[in-house]
């Protein structure tokens, strides 16, 4: 077995009713010495293996931080009729700290596949919140697993945004509480500039601010664009998109004053005003696992990131 | 630039933006001292970590050492190695003080330097001076300030005095300090420091009252049997005996940490959790508790001191065998106690309270004793296993809450046990838990006083403890032993099993 796995159970075209008594018998079993973790459920959704692979992998860990229980559905609705089912108990590896949680990989076929809900909703630890992360597609509200549940998005997203996608991101906001990771990925950017503007002496540059130019990979710098169009009030031209694979840099100009931030070493942004002034934070080189978490810990939608995704379907790409 | 209100910042909206101290100046007398290198420095890293302090921070060291600025930063930067660049930043600008706390040309020098720090870090004439000196010291410094025009805020300003702990050595020393302090700072300007206070369980006791409507309706003499409280440490005096020879477990736990957590735990709700509602409540509580009668105290309190034995699997010496420690020492390192709180709600319900050195183990926990059912349903030897319901609020090592209640034992017989259900703060937050100093020092650099303690605090709780002492003085309640590694002398025992009840195992 992988490191910090206590025990598996695994079966092929088998019941779900197999799949909950199994579940539920690992994680009350008489041999459980350790705590079990009891946060939340969180159920991560594709139709892609290599998806489902990355999910794995992005999860490892994770439950240590903080779910109950995991659950990967690997959906595949043109399939046949039929659940395999992998069950793991894990433990983590944290000095002293000694907690289990169950990750529950299902591949689902056939009908099952296309009432998702039927298949994860009985496999939820009760009374425990339910988060469902969709890491590739954004879905529609048909698509939705879990009832009331907290969406995150990104991951693994296949396409850059277009007009779609965001309407769509947008349209999910009104339905429930959502949380991006290329929004979270974001933060350290948005904080480096908030700190940098919380002096009131310095806040009195933003009105002359008339243009920015953001470039950084292609969710970021968009969601980053119209994050700025948003807060600023600037015009939807005003705003410079540049998609590349490589780090993220705001630059806002006024009259005489440039104001830049960008990576620095260690891990960390570094806003300045001109040569002046400057701050630094933390949090830039979160990977998916670290952003993951940061989101399970979020408590409902955030409004600056409802309305940067209604100014970046404004600003120009 | 334009002139006028600046508009607010825009960036801020959707982000957890943490508290951020203003711009100020720490001025820690006793900066040379184990309490600033081991507690204050890396408490002020970890919220400089944090982004916590601006710019226009410093802090002012100042001692009777012989320490220049520079070596004061170094010692700064040598108490938190690997702090980061926030804090290397920090400490860049710290200033040192060599003097005499009782010479004049000590605060003299003092104001200069903080007249120099307001010009190059901006921190605006802002002050909080930190006593961690010798208690002593307390009084000196406080009017020395005060003499120097240091004490009074300039139009706009904020100066605060933080106090650590021991607030007197009895109520008299106690209110002596008081006049002293308050010969040059206001009241509202007094920031009395109890770490117990700035433990995030300490806080959660009013998050469980308050916050869920199932605990609150029980917790009253309706429902509550008695209440536990134990303070527990495993190690012994260390190199503190000089220390501890001229307090005892009485003013060392009891008159300030016990009667905190028994404040929180028996308070009233507040109008409001802020500092007026909670130091309020807290105060009627304390008065509420009855000061026992020097017969009382012979029948209701036990003192006691360790032996020799052995503790986590170590054998170690007994108290007068400690360092610093007399050999035929009468100092109490274990104090039990029964309590009466003499109000609507706990009229009836013995406090029971605990604290020792050399104990097993390592704990601070209160718990609630439910009363039993009025009937129990079952055949006695089918329900031998069942204790009372409680409620238990681990405060430490491993913070959390345990309640405890009855269930069936699976099996063809109608068998019942107690069961426990437990809350663990480590499985279900990761968040980084500040230390209590960090806690502290960002909320008097921020200027919020609710978890620290008022004068009327300090004398209520001198109320309750001094007449024990001086019982103890007319030699009421005889010293008794207790082996290393046990849960404190027999005595402690006999106290509450004469009414029935017994000690919970922690």
């Amino acid at each position: 077995m992988a490191p910090g796995v206590v025990c598996r159970w695994s079966a092929e075209n088998v019941d779900l009713g197999e799949v909950i008594a199994q579940a539920e018998r690992m994680r009350s079993g008489e041999s459980r010495t350790a705590t079990r973790a009891a946060v939340v459920n969180l159920v991560v959704v594709t139709a892609e293996p290599e998806t489902a692979q990355r999910a794995r992998s992005a999860v490892g860990g994770l439950g240590a931080h903080h779910p109950g229980r995991i659950i990967i559905v690997l959906a595949d609705p043109d399939g046949p009729d039929r659940i395999d089912a992998t069950i793991e108990l894990q433990e983590t590896d944290l000095p002293e700290r000694h907690l289990w949680w169950e990750v529950i990989d299902l591949r689902v076929g056939g009908g099952a596949a296309r009432h998702l809900s039927s298949v994860v909703e009985p496999l939820l630890v009760h009374d425990l919140p339910v988060a469902a992360w969709h890491m590739g597609e954004i879905p529609s509200a048909s698509g939705l697993v879990a009832t009331g549940a907290h969406v995150i998005l990104g991951g693994d997203r296949p396409s850059d945004p277009d007009q779609s996608s965001l309407e769509a991101t947008a349209a999910l906001t009104r339905l429930r509480h959502v949380t991006d990771l290329e929004w979270l990925a974001t933060e350290p950017w948005r904080r480096a500039l908030a700190l940098l503007f919380d002096p009131p002496s310095a806040r009195r540059i933003l009105p002359r601010i008339a243009g920015a130019r953001v470039a950084g990979p292609p969710w970021r710098a968009c969601l980053l664009g119209g994050w700025l169009t948003d807060r600023l009030g600037l015009a939807p031209g005003s705003v410079q998109l540049e998609a590349v694979s490589s780090e993220t840099i705001v630059e806002l100009a006024a009259d005489d004053v440039l104001v830049r931030a960008a990576s620095a070493p260690l891990g960390r942004v570094e806003a300045r005003i001109d040569d002046e002034r400057a701050v630094t934070v933390g949090g830039a080189e979160r990977g998916t696992a670290a952003l993951l978490a940061a989101a399970l810990g979020r408590g409902g939608t955030d409004p600056a990131f409802v309305g940067a995704l209604g100014a970046a379907a404004r600003v120009e790409r | 630039m334009t002139t006028g209100e600046p508009p607010p910042n825009p960036f801020a909206i959707g982000l957890e933006m943490a508290r951020r101290a203003p711009p100020v100046v720490l001025v820690v007398f006793g900066a040379s001292g184990d309490l600033t290198s081991r507690k204050l420095l890396p408490s002020l890293a970890a919220v400089a970590r944090r982004q916590q302090l601006t710019d226009s921070f410093a802090v002012v060291g100042v001692a009777r050492s012989e320490l220049s600025d520079e070596d004061f930063r170094k010692l700064a930067a040598d108490a938190v190695p690997d702090a980061g660049p926030e804090w290397e930043r920090a400490v860049s600008g710290f200033r040192y003080v060599q003097g005499e706390y009782g010479e004049p040309a000590t605060f003299d020098r003092l104001r200069q330097v903080l007249e120099e720090v307001d010009h190059d870090r901006g921190t605006q004439g802002n002050r909080v001076y930190y006593l961690a000196t010798v208690p002593d010291q307390f009084a000196t410094v406080a009017c020395a300030l005060g003499e120097h025009g240091l004490s009074r805020p300039r139009k706009g300003c904020f100066v605060r005095l933080v106090v650590e702990k021991p607030y007197g050595r009895d109520p008299q020393s106690a209110a002596a300090l008081d006049r002293a302090v308050h010969t040059s700072f206001d009241e509202d300007q007094v920031y009395r420091i109890d770490h117990y206070l700035g433990k995030e369980t300490v806080q959660n006791v009013l998050a469980l009252r308050f916050a869920n409507a199932i605990f609150e309706p029980v917790w009253n003499r309706r429902y509550v049997d008695h209440v536990q409280l134990t303070v527990a440490e495993s190690i012994g005096v260390g190199h503190r005996g000089g220390f501890y020879e001229t307090a005892g477990a009485l003013r060392d736990i009891v008159q300030n940490h016990v009667m905190q957590v028994l404040g929180l735990t028996l308070l009233e709700p507040p109008a409001t959790v802020d500092a007026q509602g909670i130091r309020d409540e807290k105060v009627k509580a304390l008065r509420a508790v009855e000061v026992l009668s020097p017969d009382e105290v012979s029948t209701s309190v036990v003192r006691g001191q360790y032996d020799r034995g052995w503790v986590e699997g170590q054998e170690v010496a007994g108290y007068r065998q400690e360092e610093g420690v007399a050999p035929d020492s009468h100092t109490e390192t274990f104090v039990a106690m029964r309590l009466a709180v003499d109000n609507w709600r706990w009229a009836g319900v013995p406090i029971y309270v605990r604290t020792g050195k050399r104990l097993p183990k390592r704990v601070t926990e209160v718990a609630m004793a439910f009363h039993r059912v009025p009937h129990l349903p079952f055949a006695s030897s089918l329900a031998r296993d069942l204790d009372a319901n409680s409620i238990v609020v681990r405060v430490q090592p491993d913070e959390g809450i345990t309640m405890c209640f009855g269930a069936k034992v699976p099996g063809p017989e109608f068998r019942v046990r107690t069961v426990s259900m437990d809350f663990s703060y480590g499985a279900s937050f990761m968040e980084e838990t500040p230390d209590a100093y960090e806690r502290l020092l960002l909320d008097a650099m921020v200027g919020d006083p609710t978890l620290f303690i008022r004068a009327d605090e300090v004398e209520q709780s001198w109320r309750i403890v001094a007449p024990i002492l001086e019982a103890w003085e007319e030699g009421a309640a005889p010293l008794a032993r207790y082996e290393s590694g046990t849960w404190g002398p027999r005595e402690a025992n006999r106290l509450i099993e004469s009414t029935g009840r017994r000690w919970r195992r922690p």
